[in-house]
């Protein structure tokens, strides 16, 4: 049985990429000051292609998803800039025109299944309410539909299933479902939003598969968004590595492993554990934490935590350079990898102290 | 298996609460110091007291009258009858049995009760829906501050307000009186039109339900906030689901616990706001057969009355309990394991 | 179910099953009841509306509250000590009977807002209904607090065995509509005052007793919910390893945090018995005539409705506007608590 997709709202623009994000920005208007979450965002998705993004909590990741699907609540957000999806522009929609957007051409899978299920509502209304909303189907057609879904999830006994609630279900089961949710109207555009981080490890590796065998299948792009390198390096096509609500370096995913320019990547990277290091070495933490988005700090907002950072770093923000590999963009003053980094570095060991904690301990 | 052990320790706790209910009530009649005959009919004939002594199985050890209360068969003393016999003793001045009385009287203020509790919930979940979602507009600040108003306005002063502007003012409804409902054993739809019925209620069913509406409508509104911020609502709208579904279908139910509850649990307080808002409109329910009882000391039927009310409301505590299962699917296995 | 002190409230599990840890809360136990009477839980529950005001002040809400209740407490005892001004409550003047406020004919001159049925000053009536009004409202609550209190501290800071006996019987008498019970127990009490020819016993003493006995299981719940969470506080355990007396633990370590959250239930709760006063004087049995209090002037004239309203309505206003003091204060205290001790 093929799962019918729902139709277009709009004309794609032959050509255009699935998704073009350009200058996203995304604040948020709280008692305390105005938190700018996403702060000119701008990347491109083709179909059937895989974006990582990647960051700490906090450095504007999951806020940058829900921009882009216009999920935020209306009040009290401000965003500007631009995101076309299939070569129409989703920023002046309302939220009911989004609405025929949201589940049938783009889903989204969150970090926790244990929450992201309506707790008293049984599995096989939450598949098919999508389906009977975006799809003129009747009841049966739908209950059948979530059933093949549920088969292809890899659930056993889907039949029997649909009548469960979800407390019924295992971590790694409700996930599963949550990915039958989102599948269900054969969506263009994935989003996963930490969809291992709640899960024991050995179900991790089950989920990431089941979805890298949905978008083998449907031809379907994804934005996965964790905190951890790990999970993204097999399976992006491109990561892009967020901080305090930017881009601070983005690259095709053999790139960014091989030729990192960024501190602040070179530090998530040596925060993975490898195989071969020694059981019991310690792993590189990154000291401090990420900046205050009501006041962030006038230059590199990396600077302060960063080890090679340097007086210039303090006052001038340094914009999104080109790197050598084609895709490959990042914002430094004294790259890693390049003389200016390494002689910077190397200035902040003899010193002992880099201009970040100079300033940090004047402040 | 679990479930059915948890049934039947809640059948074992309906049952002794039910216990210690009854003994309260008999004790009312029993703990009235000096002779209760004496107290009981003050002005009565030595014969009349003589009867209800023996009604009342005075000569009798303290447990013993408990047990002949009760009517508890076997252990009841010979020839007497108890709650169990359906007994709930008589009226002295008209010799009247009270159980005849409450037959007639009962329905009346279920009816009252069933239609306050009935518009007060129809009227609480969409404000309770509606300022939660709206939370912190100017909407919600002013339902709000409404409803914390009506709070305020105990139930035998809006029955007065209303009896005054609505009644005697605008002359648009009754202010006193009644027609036989649907429960009414008394009624007869040939004789009297339904419509006439529900004229009279209206006025004392407001009277009772909004203050409920305040209640009931905060406490949605505040389990409703918390709801839709929980993972599942954002989820839903990621399906596309339109907001009025998500409200309705995905937040309602599971916002709906703390309410039920106290709406079972004001099914108390609407039985004593039934009783003086009765009295305030010569509603012949309840309410207007305890004012009587009190005022002319009939105290075993006060006892009998206080009994029956008492026990209606176990009951339906009893059932909200287990409506509970019903709402809550993840409740099934808490009690199991409990 | 949710109570005032943070403690008590179940945090969102990791899980998210809020409802259900709110349920498990209160329901699993003995009884079938598991909140309090509902006008403690709305106002329980309405938490939130006074976050908001935190840090900014009292705000004008909260002092024109303040002023409403210091104004009818002063008139309420000056009254009662004669230094007003006021007419003889108990005095008719015919002349005036069922007239309303501003009435000029006759002698009625004098009248500022009117008289009752009998003819009787209502400024006067209303100073001196303030007094019986308020001692018995709080004289119950205080009443209820004492007992209820003592019970709801020792349940919540022995639990257990303890804890679930007195939480049992609590819940027995919740199991009784809160009126029902009032209105029996006032019923009974005068009827054995009146047999034993004790006619000599005040009866405000009867209504506060009655009222006081409702509000125990009330009090004595919030109490409990709010000991249990203090006493398994370090200091408490601290205290305990020590080796300290639990009677001097409790009111040492225990009641000195139970307090703030009794006085603002307190302060609804004499809002409760307010209008628990009123009620109970339509249906007859309230503060005994001649002696006035805001319910009976009401009760006793309730037949008056129609040509003079403002005898209904005048005692109906002073109730409206203390009991929404009251409320209003209630909300406030509790919403400085909370924040209080959630930033602890």
């Amino acid at each position: 049985m093929t799962v019918p997709v729902a139709e277009p709202t709009a004309e794609p623009a032959p050509g255009a990429p699935l998704l073009e994000v350009t200058d996203l920005t995304t604040h948020f208007e709280t008692p305390g000051g105005i938190v700018r979450a996403v702060d000119g965002v701008s990347l491109t998705l083709e179909r059937g292609k895989t974006l990582g993004i990647v960051g700490e909590s906090g450095s504007g990741k999951t806020v940058l998803s829900r921009s882009i699907m216009g999920l935020l609540p209306k009040r009290g957000t401000i965003r500007g800039g631009s995101v076309r999806f299939d070569g129409v522009e989703l920023m002046t929609r309302s939220p009911k025109e989004m609405r025929d957007f949201w589940g049938a051409r783009m889903a989204m899978i969150f970090q926790d299944p244990m929450t992201s299920l309506n707790p008293v509502m049984k599995i096989g209304k939450q598949i098919t309410e999508s389906i009977r909303h975006h799809l003129d189907v009747d009841r049966d057609y739908a209950t059948e539909l979530a059933v093949t879904l549920l088969r292809s999830v890899r659930i056993p006994e889907p039949e029997r299933r649909l009548r469960d609630y979800p407390h019924q279900l295992s971590g790694g089961m409700r996930q599963r479902v949550c990915i039958a949710v989102a599948m269900a109207c054969g969506p263009a555009l994935l989003f996963a939003d930490e969809p291992t981080t709640a899960l024991d490890v050995t179900v991790q590796a089950q989920v990431l598969d089941l979805m890298a065998a949905q978008q083998r299948e449907r031809f379907m792009a994804i934005v996965l968004i964790t905190h951890d390198l790990g999970v993204v390096a097999g399976r992006a096509d491109e990561i892009a590595v967020m901080y305090a609500g930017r881009i601070v370096e983005k690259a095709p995913t053999s790139v960014l492993f091989t030729q990192t320019r960024m501190p602040y990547t070179k530090a998530l990277l040596s925060s993975i554990p490898k195989l071969e290091h020694p059981s019991h070495s310690r792993l590189a933490t990154i000291p401090g934490r990420p900046p205050n988005l009501v006041a962030p700090p006038a230059g590199c907002k990396f600077a302060p935590r960063c080890a090679q950072a340097q007086p210039r770093c303090l006052e001038e923000d340094p914009p999104l350079v080109p790197g050598s590999a084609p895709g490959h963009e990042y914002r430094c003053w004294f790259p890693v990898g390049t003389p200016e980094g390494d002689d910077a570095l190397a200035r902040n060991r003899a010193a002992g102290k880099t201009a970040g904690t100079t300033a940090g301990g004047a402040a | 298996m679990a479930a059915l052990r948890l049934i039947a320790r809640r059948f074992l706790q309906l049952a002794i609460v039910l216990l210690l209910v009854t003994f309260f009530t008999f004790s009312l009649v029993r703990l009235l110091p000096g002779d209760p005959a004496k107290t009981i009919i003050p002005f009565g004939s030595d014969q009349q007291r003589a009867a209800l002594a023996k009604d009342l199985g005075l000569d009798k050890p303290f447990l013993q009258q408990y047990v002949n209360y009760l009517g508890i068969p076997v252990i009841k003393s010979e020839g007497t009858t108890g709650l169990l016999q359906g007994n709930l003793g008589r009226k002295y001045a008209t010799n009247q049995p009270v159980g005849e009385l409450i037959k007639q009287s009962l329905p009346v203020s279920i009816q009252l009760v069933i239609y306050a509790q009935l518009v007060a919930l129809a009227l609480a979940i969409p404000l309770g829906v509606l300022t939660a979602y709206r939370a912190g507009t100017r909407t919600d600040r002013a339902v709000n501050t409404t409803a914390f108003g009506f709070l305020a306005l105990p139930n035998f002063v809006l029955a007065l307000l209303l009896s005054y502007v609505i009644g005697a003012r605008l002359k648009w409804l009754p202010t006193a009186g009644y027609e036989p409902g649907w429960l009414d054993p008394l009624f007869d739809s040939a004789r009297t039109p339904s419509v006439e019925h529900l004229k009279y209620m209206v006025l004392p069913v407001i009277a009772l339900a909004v203050g409920q509406v305040a209640i009931y409508m905060r406490l949605l509104r505040s389990d409703m906030i918390a709801t839709l911020q929980e993972n599942f609502i954002t989820m839903a709208k990621a399906k596309g689901v339109p907001n009025r579904r998500i409200l309705f279908r995905h937040a309602l139910r599971p916002s709906s616990l703390t309410l039920l509850t106290v709406a079972g649990l004001n099914v108390g307080t609407l039985i004593g706001g039934a009783i003086v808002v009765e009295v305030i409109f010569g509603i012949p329910g309840m309410g207007t057969q305890i004012a009587t009882a009190i005022a002319a000391r009939e105290y075993v039927e006060l006892q009998s009355y206080i009994f029956v009310l008492a026990f209606i409301f176990v009951l339906i505590n009893f059932a909200v309990d287990f409506c509970y299962i019903l709402l809550d699917p993840r409740i099934r296995r808490a009690r199991a394991d409990a | 179910m949710p109570e005032p002190t943070p403690d008590a409230v179940p945090p969102v599990g990791a899980d998210g099953n809020r409802d259900l840890d709110r349920y498990a809360e209160g329901s699993l136990e003995p009884g079938l009841v598991v909140a309090q009477a509902n006008l403690y839980v709305s106002a329980v529950e309405s938490g939130g509306e006074g976050r908001r005001r935190v840090g900014r002040g009292l705000g004008v809400g909260a002092w024109l509250a303040i002023g409403w209740l210091a104004f009818i407490v002063i008139v309420a005892v000056l009254a009662q000590l004669g230094v007003l001004p006021l007419k003889d409550p108990n005095r008719s003047y015919v002349a005036c009977a069922r007239r309303g406020p501003f009435s000029t004919d006759g002698t009625a001159s004098g009248f500022l807002l009117g008289c009752d049925s009998n003819g009787r000053d209502m400024i006067a009536r209303l100073a001196y209904g303030s007094w019986s009004s308020l001692i018995v409202a709080t004289g119950a609550v205080l009443f209820g607090l004492v007992f209820g209190g003592t019970f709801g501290l020792i349940a919540g800071y022995f639990g257990r065995r303890t804890d679930a006996v007195i939480t049992s019987l609590f819940n027995v008498f919740l199991a009784i509509p809160a009126v029902v019970l009032a209105l029996a127990l006032v019923a009974f009490l005068a009827g054995a005052a009146a047999s034993t020819g004790q006619s000599s016993v005040d009866p405000k003493l009867i209504l506060i007793l009655a009222i006081g006995i409702v509000s125990i299981p009330l009090l004595g719940r919030i109490t409990r919910a709010s000991a249990l969470s203090w006493s398994q506080r370090e200091f408490v355990l601290a205290a305990r390893a020590q080796g300290a007396k639990p009677v001097r633990i409790m009111l040492r370590e225990v009641l000195p945090n139970v307090l703030p959250a009794m006085f603002s239930i307190a302060l609804l709760g004499i809002a409760v018995a307010i209008v628990a006063e009123g009620t109970l004087s339509i249906l007859g049995v309230g503060v005994r005539p001649p002696t006035p209090s805001w319910g009976n002037i009401i009760g006793l004239d309730r037949g008056r409705l129609k040509e003079s309203p403002h005898i209904i309505f005048l005692p109906a206003l002073m109730i409206f506007f203390t009991v929404l003091s009251l409320n209003f204060l209630g909300d406030v205290v509790r919403a400085r608590l909370d924040v209080r001790e959630s930033a602890v």
